[in-house]
């Protein structure tokens, strides 16, 4: 089967392929009979021959039998055309010119004839038609003037045109990027709103925490405050202690000045009654020795009387004598009685004498009594104090616990607290002081004591004794004075540094953190304020113990 | 081979086998002999007989043409190869069929007769032995420079005055039908009662072609030839009504296919064989395209 797939097939550039081109790939069946010279000089032209037939065997013609014609019709077309033509033909032929038959002339005649009047009107068209034309071509003219216009107009919209591509391609990129930053900023927002929606949550956590840290802030507000409070109420327990402990310590300081003053009138009665004694024994002694004196020469008179007048019973004077005198001895106490014999004499010294020691050891006794009992109050003096040291110091430490306790407290924001529990713990500076005041006041009375056993010990030392204590006892008191006033003022200064810094500056260490609820956390810690304190209760009892 | 040729003592080069439809063509290429060999649907060796290739090749397309179909033959090759022989054969015969009987000529058909004339025969022969009402009409041109020549013209010219014809003759411009074919605008069609008259048309039509001596070949023609044959036959349809059939056969003898130098062809001549390889180039080119369009397919 052979089909002209579009391709070109040139028969139109001869005679020859027209004439044949049924035959050539068409409805005809055709056969090629090439004919070739088996000479060898001719072998160019026959390979070229038999190459060109080859080549033409491939080409597929598509045969097809001819329509067939319904006789009658072709018989009558035929027919016509026969007998014209013949007509023509012998026509020709015989008259050796144009000839033709009578019907083909007329019929010419007429077509000429019609040709003719057609030619007219033909004519009369053709001048209407070139006036026509003329107008057009005015028409045209004008048509083409518009059409320069236009085509002017073309090329400036054209250009604009371009130029509005541009634009539009630059807007488009525009608007992809536009696109672009939208989807971004969609993309973006969405995220925002997720990032929102995450902070939300986590606000609203972060908001119950706070919630809860606000409770707990509160409930450490309330702690601060009751710490607050306890350091007020411990502080006032504390001002109380001391100033108990002042006025301990002054009773304490009177009642050792009524010690010494009743020492001193006790020294001072003894110094007399000694002084008294001392005189009486002087003025028995010198009665005594005068009597003695007295008697010897009486007793030389006596002697020398008996001597002359019982020489024999001179041994036996002689010894009534020497119990006379030894009676005069002991007698010497008893009295003036100078008629008293030597043994009265003597036993009246001795008796006096006697009289004498027990006076001397009544005065002891007494001395000692007094010495015991001056001893009995220096000691319940020093006990005092030391129940007053060990008092102030136990309050000290629970005063220090009582710090410790605030500053476990206030773990949160007590640097000031813990700074003043610094403060206060720097107060046993204070115990110490007393400690080494009622060390001193020991040691004071001790050399007291040991004076006064020396002043037992010797009767006649005594005088020399006695002057020393008064004047420690001065120093003493002196020193005490001084100890109490440094105590004092330490604590003062203690009292001054508490009441002065520490609690204005918990205050503004707690408020920028409140920050706006500074008015209602404070009506919370005034309410707060009420509650009772824990730790004063026990310095209370401390200090009652004490 | 002609005289000229075995006088010259030339080497055959050219084999066929015929049973094998192949020619091998024997090449001296660089001192060696190179073989190529062509196949064809039928293929006829040099001691063929015009009756051989008749028979073979050329009788199915008649019988074909009777039909009812379209068929072209052409003829196509070197001058001097023996175109003008295989178409027409020698004009010899002439005389033998004038002085015998009509009846007996089919059979008396001369040895040396050509395709033409026994081809007719043939459909004669066939239209005789069906007995079907038949008109046969033939015409004969020539196609010489571009310019067709009606071989069949009635014309009292003098016969074989070629300057005269060729001064004289009308033109026939090619026109189409309308109807997709091509007709040639005052051909002689002549009818054809019998065979006898086509071989005086065939007689008359082939000295009027012109033949001019070449270099090749004494009658070689330079114009292509092509005589057409059209068969109406009367047939009856089975409703009683009559139809005509119609074949057509176009036999073609085409102008030699040598380059103008070696034809030796100079001046008029020269420009004869541009015009006549102008035709033989467009059908060239024509066989060449209609090829690609196949080989395409």
């Amino acid at each position: 089967m052979f089909c002209l797939q579009g391709g070109h097939v040139p028969y139109r550039d001869s005679k020859l392929t027209r004439l044949l081109r049924d035959a050539l790939g068409g409805k005809s069946k055709t056969c090629i009979i090439a004919t070739v010279s088996p000479a060898a000089h001719s072998a160019e032209e026959t390979l070229q021959t038999l190459e060109y037939a080859h080549r033409a065997k491939s080409i597929k013609n598509k045969p097809e039998i001819n329509a067939r014609v319904t006789k009658n019709a072709l018989l009558k077309d035929l027919q016509k055309e026969v007998e014209r033509l013949t007509a023509d033909l012998t026509a020709t032929r015989e008259k050796n010119g144009v000839y033709l038959s009578q019907q083909s002339y007329d019929t010419q005649e007429e077509e000429r004839a019609q040709l003719k009047l057609r030619a007219d009107t033909q004519k009369s068209a053709l001048d209407l038609a070139k006036s026509e034309l003329a107008s057009l071509a005015a028409l045209f003219e004008d048509q083409k003037k518009a059409h320069k216009a236009l085509q002017r107009e073309h090329a400036h919209h054209a250009e604009k045109m371009s130029m509005a591509d541009a634009e539009i391609q630059r807007t488009k990129a525009e608007l992809s990027k536009e696109h672009d930053a939208r989807v971004e900023s969609e993309y973006l927002a969405d995220e925002f709103e997720r990032a929102q929606e995450r902070l939300r949550v986590k606000t609203s956590t972060l908001g119950e925490t706070l919630h809860g840290a606000k409770d707990e802030m509160r409930l450490l507000f309330g702690k601060i405050d009751r710490v607050v409070d306890i350091d007020v109420a411990n502080r006032s327990v504390l001002e109380a202690v001391k100033s108990d402990v002042v006025a301990r310590l002054e009773r304490l300081e009177a009642s050792l000045a009524e010690v010494k003053t009743a020492e001193e009138s006790a020294r001072a009665a003894a110094a007399s009654a000694i002084a008294e004694l001392e005189g009486a024994r002087v003025k028995e002694r010198d009665a005594l020795v005068g009597q003695i004196q007295k008697m010897r020469t009486d007793a030389k008179a006596a002697t020398s009387k008996a001597a002359v007048a019982a020489r024999a019973a001179a041994t036996s004077a002689k010894a009534a004598a020497d119990a006379a005198l030894a009676a005069a001895e002991t007698a010497a106490a008893a009295g003036a009685d100078c008629d008293l014999t030597g043994e009265t004499v003597d036993a009246q010294i001795v008796s006096l004498l006697s009289a004498m020691d027990a006076g001397r050891d009544a005065e002891c006794a007494r001395f000692k009594s007094l010495a015991e009992t001056d001893a009995a109050r220096s000691a319940r003096a020093v006990e005092l104090a030391n129940a007053q040291a060990t008092a102030a110091r136990e309050a000290a430490v629970a005063m220090a616990g009582a710090v410790e306790e605030m500053a476990a407290y206030e773990v949160t924001g007590g640097t000031p607290v813990i700074k003043t529990a610094a403060t206060m713990l720097a107060t046993p500076v204070r115990s110490r002081d007393v400690d080494e005041m009622v060390r001193e006041r020991e040691a004071t009375l001790a050399a007291f004591r040991a004076r006064v056993a020396a002043g037992e010990a010797s009767g006649s030392a005594d005088e020399a004794v006695e002057s020393t204590p008064v004047k420690d006892a001065t120093d003493e008191d002196e020193e005490d004075e001084n100890a109490s006033s440094s105590a004092d003022e330490a604590t003062d200064e203690t009292d001054e540094e508490q009441a002065e810094t520490p609690t204005p500056e918990v205050v503004e260490e707690v408020k920028p953190k409140r920050g706006g609820r500074a008015a209602s956390t404070r009506g919370t810690r005034g309410v707060k304020t009420s509650g009772i304190p824990r730790a004063p209760l026990v310095d209370k009892k401390n200090a009652q113990d004490a | 081979m002609n005289a000229e040729e075995q006088s010259e003592n030339e080497r055959a080069v050219v084999n066929t086998r015929d049973a094998l439809r192949e020619v091998s063509i024997t090449q001296t290429v660089k001192a060696k002999d190179v073989e190529r060999t062509y196949n064809f649907d039928q293929v006829f060796g040099a001691h063929a007989t015009q009756e051989d290739i008749y028979d073979d090749a050329v009788r199915p397309v008649v019988e074909e043409v009777l039909e009812g179909f379209n068929c072209t033959i052409f003829a196509y090759g070197q001058t001097g190869t023996g175109k003008t022989h295989t178409m027409e054969g020698y004009h010899d015969w002439d005389d033998a069929s004038s002085s015998e009987s009509s009846s007996s000529f089919a059979d008396a058909m001369p040895s040396n007769a050509g395709v033409i004339p026994r081809a007719m025969s043939h459909i004669f022969a066939h239209l005789k032995a069906k007995g079907v009402e038949h008109s046969v009409k033939c015409t004969f041109l020539e196609l010489y420079n571009e310019e067709i020549t009606d071989l069949l013209a009635v014309s009292d010219l003098v016969e074989g005055s070629v300057e005269f014809a060729n001064a004289k003759a009308p033109k026939h411009p090619l026109m189409e039908d309308g109807k997709g074919g091509v007709a040639v605008k005052g051909l002689e069609e002549v009818s054809v009662p019998n065979p006898e008259t086509i071989f005086e048309h065939i007689r008359r039509g082939s000295a009027k072609r012109r033949t001019a001596e070449t270099l090749m070949n004494k009658q070689s023609s330079r114009s292509h030839s092509v005589f057409s044959v059209t068969v109406h036959t009367k047939e009856s349809t089975p409703d009683g009504e009559d139809v005509i059939r119609c074949g057509k056969l176009n036999l073609v003898d085409l102008a030699g296919s040598e380059n103008i130098s070696r034809s030796g062809a100079v001046d008029k001549r020269a420009r004869e064989a541009g015009e006549i390889n102008k035709s033989l180039l467009t059908l060239g080119r024509v066989i060449a395209a209609l090829v690609a369009g196949v080989s395409f397919f």
